[in-house]
């Protein structure tokens, strides 16, 4: 009797164990469950700050805009080596774009240990370098190579060329938008660059007199770049979306100058670059737009390095200037081209200054005399203008939708060339350009400069401070730590 | 409430007085300080402040971070239920008229508690960098306070995860061998993202990668996905011991 009881007892005991285990377990099941779903609901609905001051990362609201209103899926491989100085930045840079868009697909390819990845994408995609981060969407790819996200120390003329020269800038947030934007974005706008005249060329990759440097930048931004000869089609392509006129040597005849002006009456879109020391008729055209282009070369003493360049910036406030910050141009003995005067007035081609010099600068008339020094009476006086924004709106009297007509005009051709397109050179022609074919989301992103952060410190000072760091700091507090556990114990 | 103050005072007197607080401190202090002498020897050469001066992710970002982790978290969380279980505390414990979800809080706030106080000296190495005033890097107090809330949220599902282990664990040892172990997994499962994997894969690992919170962190990046991984994580660990610690009593 008394067993049974005793058994009874036990297997009820037991039931009661097996039941809490069996709860146990469910509610460690269920909980797990709803962690999991928690999980879930925080990817979905996430904010991602940067309370750094810097914000090297920091995605502008270019960038953004062009994330948040993705459709298709993109995937980005990074072919880099282990150890590529820009490596670290890129991957850093990347995921912020991750992080922002669940449709942008982040893998690495290191060359080296995986040479088979390589050359499945090889296979796919157009990579003839070493070093390049592939963008892909829709069968379609755009290739960046480091040029397009570093700009680094140039080397000192004379000087063997250096190792491992200093990188001044990274711009890849600039290079890895646009080749979002040229994925995702269809249309293809057309410019012409005029030639004929003794014209920088588009094909050539001589460092002073060729563009190819500046036509790939063209491409990059999704923008087909054609050369044109006047002479010989009579007139500007109706596809034309600009028209670049990049520093004629020689005087235009008036039959190409009647077509450039016929057709930028009639809405056209154009930068002129124009050197100085050269008259090419195009000087009378502009001035009907009103702009005028002085036969003068400008110098600027207190923004120059040899002389003969002028350092460029701060900007006049524009939309082809903001994005440049303070990241400056370098033009090369350019010619004044400035707003002029009478300008502003209802339905006349409003010129706006987009740069000049500073109040230092002048505009040297007499092209003899070395060393060139200002003449008062004969020279102006700075700031001297040496870049000019013209937009000419639809009379607001007709009720006609025109395109507005705009224009760009630099004093200078030399600093889109091969061997200057460096700092802030191709970002301003660049934000000229996508200005004038209307796509202010392709506006440069301004690229984020590398300081070098250093300490100055005597090697006594130095093995003082990592003695303090490794030794006496932690003894300090062993020691605090040992003396209060002897008080207690007493 | 009351109950657990007294609980949490308990348990801190028995951490903060045990042998093992000052060498845990001590071991800590000189793994950070050699942090902060390498990021001295870098600043001496001359370093890329990619991070536009947030030179202090080398300090809270570093490797030695996660050293000091693997130390100090078992040191934190080995003996909360392990010692009671060896001394024979344990049954007077869970006797006591106090809920086991209470005890388990006190043993965690007193553990996380703790893990601050190990950190507070730290707090030096951005006093001396600033009155050192390196070229180039400017006192960036933003992507400073990121970073510690990096590695406040990175100790706490630590230590949630080491309190787990230790209520599981006979002896402290176990419980200290276990909760280093789990450090390790989580900092080596924390590279997943980084290897080349499928590009599926990436995101889900990103999100999971305590090596990317604390790098994220450290340049002062806060997101709330990486906030909620250690919330979420840190609350399912306690509820898990608390369940633990309830099972043990059925034996």
């Amino acid at each position: 009797m008394e067993m049974n009881e005793r058994k009874a007892a036990a297997r009820r005991a037991s039931e009661w164990r097996r039941s809490r285990r069996w709860n146990a377990g469910l509610s460690l099941l269920l909980s797990g469950v709803v962690a999991f779903l928690l999980h879930a609901l925080a990817i979905r609905h996430h904010v991602r700050a940067d309370w750094s001051r810097a914000g090297f990362y920091r995605l502008s609201p270019k960038t953004t805009g062009l994330l948040d209103a993705l459709e298709t899926d993109i995937e980005v491989a990074i072919v880099l080596k282990a150890g590529h100085p820009d490596l670290q930045d890129i991957v850093t840079l990347l995921r912020e774009y991750q992080s922002r868009s669940p449709r942008i697909r982040v893998s690495r390819v290191d060359p080296d240990r995986d040479p088979a990845r390589l050359e499945e994408l090889a296979k796919r995609f157009p990579i003839t370098e070493p070093n390049v981060v592939v963008f892909a969407a829709e069968g379609r790819a755009r290739v960046i190579a480091e040029s397009d996200w570093i700009e680094l120390e140039p080397d000192n003329p004379g000087q063997p060329p250096k190792r491992s020269p200093r990188r001044r800038a990274f711009r890849g947030e600039a290079a890895f938008s646009s080749a979002i934007h040229a994925l995702t974005r269809g249309e293809r706008p057309v410019v012409y660059f005029l030639e004929g005249f003794g014209e920088k060329s588009l094909d050539s990759s001589d460092p002073a007199l060729g563009l190819s440097r500046l036509e790939r930048t063209i491409r990059q931004d999704n923008i087909v770049a054609r050369s044109l000869r006047l002479e010989e089609t009579g007139r500007i392509p109706p596809d034309a979306a600009a028209l670049i006129v990049a520093g004629p040597r020689r005087r235009l005849p008036q039959p190409a100058l009647d077509v450039i002006h016929a057709w930028l009456d009639a809405g056209g879109r154009a930068i002129f670059l124009l050197d100085s020391r050269v008259t090419t008729g195009l000087e009378d055209l502009l001035a009907r737009w009103g702009v005028r282009v002085g036969n003068d070369v400008v110098l600027d003493p207190a923004r120059t390095l040899t002389g003969l360049e002028v350092i460029v910036g701060p900007y006049d406030d524009h939309p082809i200037t903001q994005p440049l910050g303070r990241y400056a141009a370098v033009f090369y003995r350019p010619r004044s081209v400035e707003p002029a005067s009478g300008n502003g007035e209802a339905d006349r081609p409003r010129a706006v200054r987009l740069a000049a010099t500073t109040a230092r600068g002048w505009a040297e008339t007499d092209f003899e005399t070395r060393p060139s020094r200002f003449d008062a009476g004969q020279d102006r006086p700075g700031p001297i203008g040496v870049a000019v924004a013209v937009e000419r709106g639809a009379a607001p009297a007709l009720d006609v939708q025109l395109r507005p007509t705009r224009l760009v005009v630099f004093g200078d051709s030399q600093f889109v060339a091969n061997s200057a397109l460096a700092g802030a050179n191709g970002d301003f022609f660049m934000n000229a350009l996508h200005w004038l074919v209307g796509r202010p989301e392709l506006m440069a992103i301004a690229p984020k400069p590398i300081e070098e952060a250093r300490l100055n410190l005597t090697r006594r000072q130095m093995r003082l401070l990592s003695a303090l760091a490794i030794a006496g700091w932690p003894a300090a507090f062993a020691l605090i730590s040992a003396a209060v556990r002897l008080r207690r114990r007493q | 409430m009351r109950t657990f103050f007294v609980l949490l005072r308990r348990e801190l007197g028995a951490l903060f007085l045990s042998p093992i607080a000052g060498t845990a401190l001590a071991l800590f202090l000189l793994l950070m300080g050699a942090s902060f002498t390498l990021l001295l020897y870098l600043l001496a050469q001359g370093v890329e402040a990619t991070d536009g001066g947030t030179v202090m992710s080398h300090l809270l970002g570093s490797f030695f971070t996660w050293l000091a982790l693997l130390i100090v978290v078992p040191a934190a969380t080995m003996r909360a239920f392990a010692e009671e279980r060896r001394s024979g505390t344990f049954e007077t414990l869970m006797t006591a008229p106090v809920r086991d979800g209470a005890v388990v809080l006190a043993k965690y706030a007193a553990a996380l508690v703790f893990y601050v106080a190990l950190w507070l000296p730290t707090l030096i190495y951005p006093v001396a960098l600033h009155a050192l005033r390196p070229m180039g890097a400017p006192a960036d107090l933003g992507a400073l306070a990121a970073g510690y809330l990096g590695v406040l949220l990175i100790g706490a599902m630590a230590l949630a995860a080491g309190l787990l282990i230790s209520a599981l664990s006979r002896s402290q040892a176990i419980a200290a061998l276990g909760t280093f172990v789990a450090v390790c997994v989580f900092f080596l499962a924390g590279f997943i993202p980084y290897w080349p994997l499928g590009l599926a894969l990436t995101g889900a690992a990103h999100y999971a990668s305590v090596v990317t919170h604390l790098l994220d962190f450290a340049r002062g990046i806060v997101d709330t996905r990486a906030i909620a991984f250690y919330l979420i994580n840190t609350a399912w660990l306690l509820w898990a011991t608390t369940i633990a610690v309830e099972s043990r009593q059925w034996k």
